[in-house]
């Protein structure tokens, strides 16, 4: 191991990431773009939710419930009397759902009886179905305690319940949401782009040249595990100030930590990048193996979007494989709650064992000749 | 004409199965992808762990408590004693929820006075967060009516159409059938040309009598071909697998599934007409098919982001796909209105085409 | 004298096929070894095992008495290795590239600056060390990859085809960079298929089918061809004709062509001969002795050189001989920014004609070949092929045109089968026609052991071979063909000459770039390209003629281009 090979190494790779547009693409364009996209594109929560409101009764109460319906600000409602007219536009995915205030609905109303409101939602986007089900609901629960106020009220439901959100009042998904980016950002420099390095010294001949000289098989990984680690802090500090200062995503816990954290998150991608490419050597294969076994699960399986607790416990073991998920966690508690250090330091010291072992195997699987 | 293009198939096929291992990877990961990942994406919640702090000792807090243990969303209690535990439960992601009962509550409720219980939420997952206290409240309701502190609300009479039970996976499965097929379909041609240029190979082809219509069609059907394989693999598997209704016309979804990966083809021509290595080709087409899947609909609806994001959504093959293949498992869909969003997907796949040869054209400078 | 490197019955086998088999050898301390061989002989290999980045399936390779393989990290820094696809970063610069290698050679700092002063004077890319590695010419890459090999000093330099795609004057270029290194401390392994390399060097090994056929001083070999050399003069009508015919005659084993003459190797048994015992009293006039040359050796160890007869040529119908222009250059421009890489190039191709571009790397060459065959879209001027600008007509004009690339250019993922099934399809070959080609390509070249075989992984004289049958099998009126005997072995490139010659006899046109001077005596007219423009048009003999002076009275075609490309760089600078 001598220091100036290695120098050599470092700043060659340097260079090479520098001139080369498509690294530049992926450490800093694409982290804005994706951040962007996660500010804007992916809400998980529903506004603008378009409905039809089905008038059956022309009676006062009924239109007064409609108009809850119209006046409600997660709704976009459009009225009218007769349902058929929308069952093409519920298939056609143009409404998320149907309101219909039944015929007699006021008549009945005034005899004390109440006819039940239908609600038809779309349920081929669960989600959004259960989102138009349950402001429907509140819409109905609103103006049902406004009714009976008006006509002669009765006490306050008791007990009453008073809801905190710890951490993330306003309720933004986003908030948990860009921190979460981060750690997609960093898979993609950590793993996909060094999984194609390596391959694309051996698919142009530059490998056998290093080869021949005196490097030795440590100087020569170290030599692609610097470089690209600087450029993922790098990128991770531009995305986390843009998160901060362009979008402001609160951040509660210190930026060293911070820094530790995807230090070792990055630490454990490059592993998994520098051992992918070691075991493909054609470029092809190295993207459709880091594109299955680093961006897809640390999207789906990290509890980035997806909640790990609801899936079935198969899943949820492969999840605990995971790196990113051990990221993610620390990520949210510190843009969010603080320094938790019951949280940080487990899931910290994870993400470096997986780092060290991954390294460690590529070390082992790393030939310092042609055979 | 037809013989030169069926030798340039054949030639394209050949290279993406040559062996055992390549066929391997065009196959399975696609549909070990769709069986894990459609079990993952669920924004559902089930299995939460809550954290109570009852102050009270009175039987009516028990009888509350009793209520959340017995149901069936959650399934892990843990008592707390203290404010500093309970801060501590939070923040350490215990769980998700703490339910704070004051110490006179009991009393409260048997003298009829009013009030009230804490809800604490860990709001990092907000979504997580608004869904749990959806169910917190539905017990309190329920508590309440049972112990005749409120007038009865007359629950909506909610029917979900095409899926009754709400079950996530009937969404999950259309939309990764759509997602993975773009992937491919743009990763074979822009992979394909970038290596031919890296390799040398595509000079020969462009010396050869070929028309640049011919090469065109050459690298988009082989593609094309293999898509519709690893489509057919995924729709039988879930319909076989995960029992996804299928109620609409099998002619119809294989109708729009031509036309959808016939543009994203293009889309993967146009971008390995502008790369010059593999390198750039693989991380060009990653770099638009991530922001293509985010905007598409599937990981929000369409109408809820911003109206620029909307117009841009205009230009995502994806977009139209995803509405007409859900719309044809679960909903029947009608040629009639598949076609509102055939017809865009129709001009995006001619507009790309065009495009990509128009490129391949000029790249002979 | 001292051994530095011992080879020691080494045998090497890839997946139970042999590469190297039960090989002994030893490199003279300070001396320059030749390595030379057909394609496909072990060279790649012996230079690999000897470097320890292969370690052999038995016996041991030495190294200033350590073990190649076993103890390679002794030999760090001993050993200076040159690959074939050498190693050069094409996104750093000349200077980035030589510091690179610089630091991974333990080259101490204080030595540094003057060794690159020292490299870079050698190269003369003194002028270039801002330049990219990609943006350089293939000569003075290559000159660039052996300055890199050469930093620390290394006292074992290994070669393996070092002038593969280089002109001559960047080859005597790299060759004198050795020898001025050599003096006596430095031993060099020198790989090589340009033999006239291989006999300046005080030694060679020549291999074939993995086994050592000759190790000693090349004058040796080529002493054991005394006598046995002629050339014939004087010859009326068709030389390559004639050369057809003699080559089957019994007791020729060689021949060539040279300008207008034909050099021709005869059998050690053969009786001595004559223009009357070759038969060919009324077709040329004297047969004088001449001095046998490595290459004559060469091919004579080897069993001799192929026949006459090409079984691909035999195929084609013969083309009308109406001596129409087949293909044209009107005043050819390309400019890419403020460079000009062609500039005014004019020339007309008769039927039947070949025609050769010679130039150093970069002179613009490769950017006229694409021009011509319609890969490149002309700044101003144009390109005809048949009267047809191939940017504006359609593909029809396109298939009269066969194309051969610099690099090999079949699909490496297919196998040798399914590429010619390839290439016939795209020519619109169909059904039993395509079969009935493919059959005879199968015949001509002799791919029977080869069909189900990968293309990237066949021997560099297979892949050219198929290379040529993909590029003629729709019976094309032109053939481009870009350097397409570069690193192949003389008994392949003559193979190639053979079915060139005997094409062109049917009619067919042949534009063809080289690097092989001795190829270029083969053409009938030659354009010299230097600079982007053409500097010289003419027939081999009349280049020749144009160069000859006192001090060199018999000119050959190597000392007529560096005289030519010397000549124009006089007037550029005089002006």
């Amino acid at each position: 191991m001598k220091f100036s090979r290695f120098a050599a190494l470092f700043s060659k790779e340097c260079r090479q990431i520098v001139r080369d547009p498509s690294s530049i693409l992926i450490a800093f364009v694409l982290p804005i773009i994706l951040i962007i996209i996660f500010t804007y594109a992916v809400s998980l929560d529903m506004n603008h939710l378009k409905i039809a409101v089905i008038l059956e009764d022309d009676s006062a109460p009924a239109r007064s419930l409609a108009g809850a319906f119209l006046a409600n600000s997660h709704f976009e409602s459009r009225v009218s009397a007769d349902r058929r007219a929308f069952e093409r536009d519920l298939v056609a995915g143009h409404i998320r759902g149907i309101v219909i205030i039944p015929r007699r609905f006021g008549e009945k109303l005034r005899q004390g009886e109440i006819k039940p409101l239908e609600v038809i939602t779309d349920g081929s986007e669960p989600n959004t179905a259960n989102f138009v089900q349950n402001y429907a609901q509140g819409v109905w629960a609103v103006w049902f305690g406004q009714h009976q106020a008006l006509t002669g009220g009765t006490l306050t439901p008791t007990p009453d319940s008073e809801t905190r959100i710890w951490y993330n009042p306003e309720l933004e998904s986003r908030h948990f949401l860009l921190p979460g980016a981060l750690a997609l950002i960093m898979t993609l420099i950590g793993t996909l782009l060094t999984a194609l390095v390596i391959s694309r010294e051996w698919e142009r001949g530059t490998m056998e040249a290093l080869l021949s000289t005196a490097v030795t098989r440590g100087e020569l990984l170290l030599g692609k595990l610097v470089p690209y680690f600087l450029l993922g802090m790098l990128s991770l500090t531009l995305s986390v100030a843009a998160i901060i200062l362009v979008f402001h995503v609160p951040f509660r816990g210190s930026f060293l930590l911070l820094g530790a954290s995807g230090a070792v998150f990055l630490f454990s991608a490059l592993g998994l990048g520098l051992f992918i490419s070691t075991v493909a050597k054609n470029q092809f294969v190295a993207c459709q193996i880091a594109f299955l076994a680093a961006f897809m699960p640390s999207l789906m399986l990290s509890g980035f979007i997806f909640e790990i607790s609801s899936m079935p416990a198969w899943i949820q073991y492969i999840c605990n494989i995971i790196p990113a998920k051990y990221f993610i966690t620390c990520l949210h508690s510190l843009f969010l709650v603080g320094n938790v250090p019951a949280l940080l330091i487990p899931n910290m010291a994870y993400m470096a064992a997986v780092g060290a072992l991954l390294l460690g195997l590529t070390f082992l699987l790393t030939r310092p000749n042609l055979e | 004409m037809w013989n030169r293009i069926k030798t340039l198939i054949v030639k394209e096929l050949q290279i993406l199965l040559r062996d055992r291992k390549t066929r391997i990877i065009i196959i399975v990961p696609p549909i070990m992808q769709l069986v894990v990942f459609s079990f993952a994406s669920t924004l559902e919640v089930k299995n939460i762990s809550m954290g109570v702090y009852n102050r009270d000792s009175g039987e009516a807090s028990r009888q509350l408590v009793r209520r959340f243990e017995f149901s069936p969303s959650f399934i892990k209690l843990t008592s707390l004693d203290n404010p500093r535990s309970l801060k501590q439960f939070l923040d350490a992601q215990k769980g998700v929820m703490v339910l704070s009962i004051p110490d006179d509550f009991s009393r409260k409720l048997a003298a009829g006075e009013p009030v009230k219980v804490q809800l604490l939420f860990d709001g990092r997952r907000s979504n997580v967060a608004q869904i749990v206290n959806g169910y917190a409240n539905r017990i309190l309701a329920s508590f309440r009516a049972d112990t005749g502190q409120a007038a009865e609300l007359q629950p909506l009479l909610v029917r979900n159409w095409y899926n009754p039970n709400l079950d996530y996976m009937y969404f999950t499965l259309p939309c990764l059938i759509g997602i993975l097929c773009m992937v491919m379909g743009i990763t074979i041609p822009a992979l394909s040309v970038a290596r031919e240029r890296e390799f040398g190979t595509f000079d020969q082809i462009l010396v050869s009598p070929l028309s640049s219509t011919e090469i065109l069609i050459g690298k988009t059907v082989p593609s094309l071909l293999i898509g519709l394989v690893q489509a057919t693999g995924m729709i039988l598997a879930a319909v076989w697998c995960f029992r996804l209704p299928f109620t609409g016309s099998g002619g119809l979804l294989y109708l729009s599934i031509v036309i959808f990966i016939t543009s994203v083809t293009g889309i993967g021509l146009f971008i390995s007409a502008l790369c010059k290595t593999q390198q750039q080709a693989i991380l060009g087409a990653f770099a638009f098919a991530v922001p293509a899947v985010m905007i598409s609909g599937y990981a929000t609806p369409v109408e809820n982001m911003p109206q620029w994001l909307q117009y841009l959504s205009l230009l995502d093959p994806l977009r139209y796909f995803l509405v007409i293949i859900r719309g044809i498992f679960l909903k029947a869909m009608p040629f009639s209105v598949a076609l509102e969003n055939l017809l865009p997907l129709v001009a995006l796949t001619v507009v790309s085409l065009l495009f990509a040869g128009w490129f391949f054209k000029k790249k002979l400078d | 004298m001292p051994a530095l490197v011992e080879i020691d019955r080494i045998r090497k086998e890839f997946r139970g096929e042999t590469a190297i088999d039960n090989l002994t050898a030893s490199l003279a301390k300070g001396r320059i070894t030749g390595l030379v061989g057909p394609d496909g002989a072990g060279k790649t290999t012996l230079i690999r095992l000897i470097n320890g980045l292969l370690a052999p399936t038995r016996g041991t390779v030495r190294v200033n008495g350590f073990d190649a393989a076993r103890e390679r990290a002794k030999l760090a820094g001993f050993i200076g290795y040159m690959p074939q696809k050498f190693g050069l970063y094409e996104d750093l610069t000349v200077l980035e590239n030589l510091r690179l290698y610089a630091r991974l050679h333990d080259v101490p700092e204080n030595e540094r600056q003057r060794q690159f002063e020292k490299m870079l004077e050698f190269t003369d890319l003194a002028r270039f060390t801002g330049r990219l590695a990609g943006a350089l010419s293939g000569g003075m890459k290559q000159k660039l990859g052996l300055a890199c090999s050469l930093l620390g000093r290394p006292r074992l330099l290994l070669l393996d085809e070092p002038g593969v795609g280089v002109d001559p004057i960047s080859r005597r270029e790299l060759w004198s960079m050795v020898n001025a290194l050599l003096d006596g401390e430095m031993t060099v392994l020198w790989s090589t298929s340009y033999l006239d390399e291989a006999e300046r060097c005080e030694s060679v090994l020549l291999l074939n089918e993995s086994k050592l056929l000759f190790s000693g001083p090349p004058a040796e070999l080529t002493g054991r061809l005394q006598d046995r050399v002629r050339l014939l003069r004087g010859i009326e009508g068709d030389r390559r004709k004639l050369l057809a015919r003699l080559l089957d005659k019994p007791g020729v084993i060689d021949g060539v062509i040279q300008g207008s003459a034909l050099r021709l190797v005869f059998a050690a048994d053969a009786p001595c001969p004559s223009l009357a015992s070759l038969g060919v009293e009324r077709d040329a006039r004297e047969l004088i002795p001449v001095q046998p040359r490595f290459e004559d050796a060469f091919i004579d160890i080897l069993g001799g050189g192929p026949g006459g007869r090409s079984e691909l040529a035999e195929r084609f119908e013969p083309l009308p001989d109406d001596g129409a222009t087949v293909a044209a250059a009107h005043t050819l421009v390309k400019r890419y920014g403020s460079f000009t890489a062609a500039d005014r190039i004019d020339f007309r191709i008769r039927r039947g004609e070949i025609f050769g571009l010679l130039g150093p790397n970069g002179a613009g060459k490769s950017t006229t070949f694409k021009m011509l065959c319609g890969l490149l879209r002309p700044t101003s001027g144009s390109a005809e092929i048949n009267g047809a600008d191939l940017q504006r007509s359609g593909p029809e004009a396109r298939r009269q045109l066969g194309y051969m690339a610099q690099k090999f250019s079949q699909y490496d993922g297919l196998n040798l089968l399914q590429n010619l099934r390839f290439f016939a399809g795209i020519y619109g070959l169909t059904g039993r026609d395509r079969d009935r080609e493919i059959d005879g390509m199968v015949d001509a070249f002799h791919f029977a052991p080869y069909l189900k075989a990968n293309a990237g992984d066949l021997p560099l004289g297979i892949r050219q071979r198929l290379a040529l049958a993909c590029a003629v099998m729709h019976k094309p009126a032109v053939l481009f063909l870009d350097e397409p005997t570069s690193g192949v072995s003389p008994v392949t490139r003559r193979e190639f000459w053979t079915h060139i010659n005997a094409l062109v006899d049917k009619g067919v046109t042949v534009l063809i770039t080289t690097h092989f001077m001795d190829e270029a005596e083969y053409c009938d007219r030659i354009a010299l390209v230097y600079r982007g423009r053409a500097i010289a048009t003419g027939t081999p003999d009349e280049l020749k003629e144009q160069v000859r002076s006192a001090d060199c009275p018999d000119p050959s075609m190597e000392d007529a281009f560096i005289r030519l490309v010397q000549e124009s760089d006089r007037q550029e600078a005089s002006r």
